[in-house]
């Protein structure tokens, strides 16, 4: 309720500014022409949303998938998780721009192969260390039990390491959301869509050429837009799924 | 030297190395059915690993170890309680046992549920989950959970240290109270000098160095019922086992 308040008082101190001060328009649109453009492009930037939205979107679930199967690997296996780690560092720290390029040359062509790579490549990383360090998370007590009691590893991660993992793999699932939509937009502006489809960040350079800034600024909406609805639904998920495992409003900042 | 005439387990000349550093040396000691034995010593002086080692998840590099019962027949209580938060109480308590269908079926489980929740006070709070529990009925979910394997012994790894001074009175007592009524052997692991002259028959008592010092045999210091403070039987012990120390060049304990 706050922040919709401070929203709302800093759209009308935007809108002041813009005709007390008669800011040029290719500086600082007025909140009204922004929200003009936003009905007058409405039909290609749904089309460039609906383009963007599909590349984060296998991004982010290839992305979900592959951090689930390489942390758990590199749980159960020191090898894979020595042979793995040196990549991780390259995920980390080699920027998706540098990568880009390469990517274009092996998926000529397909572009949406190539960006969807780039965006993965962005948001894969938060999900392996988390899937990892959540099923590391599992109460060393507990699996000693199941040991003991000569209960089989498959039953053991079915019914103890999975859930324990749960909060810390959830907490990967929310940021690797919101970097897939990162790296689709970062992927887009290098990368290109191959001219068959075109998503927001070009919609957003398009704009930033011709200095349509009320333009750019729609586009940015819908981009923004984009990114707080997933923050916002994988946050409501997380909490909800760690509510009904009992796991409590602050276990994601515990473990 | 065991208060009956079977052995459960018995270790001869056991020692255990751990990256070069030698944890256990020369352990030579025998747990009976009935029996109560505390491991008594200084922290990192290996009496959590001979219990590893009585579980047989520790294979010794040295030594023999004999066992008349199997794994199946022990069971571990540890200083957390290590509850699945995601489970309530007659869950947790089960967990275990629902995993290995063949002991579920060897005994009428519910009516053993219902027995032991009441004996450790928690039939009404089955249904509470961890999280709505205190740190004493945490515990004594703990040893619920321990006690519906019908284990022939319990091996009890300092679980009464994390608990306010009240509660680990009151934990001590029902432990009491509890081998009165299954005869379950039990090895305790404290570094309470008081807990160990209160709760068992025999007292370890290790060097820091990882070697038995002395087994001192608890009725030989109480002319008659234990009690719990100033009495001449816990101070006796105390007095032991100092000197036991001293003499062989150990530091004192705060106990």
């Amino acid at each position: 309720m706050r922040s919709a308040l401070v929203v709302v008082i800093v759209l009308l101190a935007w809108q002041l500014v813009c005709q007390i001060f008669t800011v040029p328009s290719w500086l600082l649109p007025a909140p009204t022409s922004v929200v003009a453009a936003l009905f007058s492009d409405a039909p290609v930037l749904m089309k460039s949303f609906y383009f963007t939205a599909k590349v984060t979107a296998v991004a982010f679930f290839i992305a979900i998938l592959t951090g689930l199967v390489v942390g758990f690997l590199s749980h159960v296996s020191r090898g894979v998780r020595d042979g793995i780690f040196p990549f991780t560092i390259l995920l980390q720290t080699t920027p998706v721009v540098s990568v880009a390029p390469l990517l274009i040359v092996w998926f000529r062509n397909n572009a949406f192969a190539a960006l969807v790579v780039c965006a993965w490549l962005v948001c894969v990383y938060p999900m392996i260390s988390a899937s990892y360090s959540g099923f590391r998370n599992t109460d060393p007590n507990l699996k000693r039990m199941f040991r003991l009691y000569g209960i089989s590893p498959w039953k053991s991660v079915w019914h103890l390491e999975v859930p324990s993992a749960l909060p810390m793999i959830l907490n990967g699932i929310r940021i690797s959301g919101g970097l897939a939509l990162v790296g689709a937009i970062g992927a887009e502006f290098v990368a290109g869509t191959g001219g068959h489809e075109l998503g927001l960040a070009y919609r957003l350079l398009m704009a930033a050429y011709n200095q349509e800034t009320s333009k750019l600024f729609a586009a940015l909406f819908v981009v923004s837009g984009f990114g707080i609805l997933i923050h916002f639904l994988l946050a409501k998920c997380e909490k909800f799924a760690l509510h009904k495992l009992r796991f409590g409003a602050n276990s994601a900042a515990r473990v | 030297m065991t208060s009956s005439e079977e052995i459960l387990i018995r270790c001869e000349d056991v020692g255990v190395d751990f990256h070069g550093r030698s944890i256990l040396s020369g352990i030579n000691i025998q747990v009976g059915g009935a029996d109560r034995v505390a491991l008594l010593g200084p922290s990192g002086c290996g009496k959590s690993t001979l219990l590893n080692v009585f579980s047989g998840l520790l294979i010794p590099g040295k030594g023999r170890v004999q066992r008349s019962i199997s794994a199946r027949d022990m069971s571990f209580v540890f200083q957390e309680p290590s509850l699945l938060p995601w489970k309530n109480v007659e869950d947790n308590v089960q967990v275990l046992l629902s995993l290995m269908p063949e002991k579920a079926q060897s005994t009428d489980s519910q009516q053993r549920m219902r027995d032991i929740l009441t004996q450790v006070g928690l039939w009404e709070r089955r249904k509470s989950f961890p999280d709505e529990l205190s740190g004493g009925m945490k515990m004594r979910a703990a040893i619920a959970r321990a006690l519906i394997l019908s284990p022939r012994l319990l091996l009890l790894d300092e679980p009464f240290s994390a608990l306010d001074d009240i509660t680990r009175e009151k934990l001590q007592d029902d432990l009491l109270d509890l081998h009165a009524i299954n005869r379950v052997s039990y090895v305790l692991v404290t570094h309470n000098m008081e807990e160990a002259a209160l709760l068992a028959d025999r007292i370890v008592v290790f060097s820091s160095l990882g070697a038995i010092i002395a087994e001192l045999k608890v009725s030989d210091f109480f002319s008659g019922e234990r009690v719990r403070r100033d009495s001449q039987g816990v101070a006796a012990v105390r007095t032991s086992i100092r000197a036991l120390w001293q003499k062989s060049g150990e530091e004192s304990l705060n106990a």
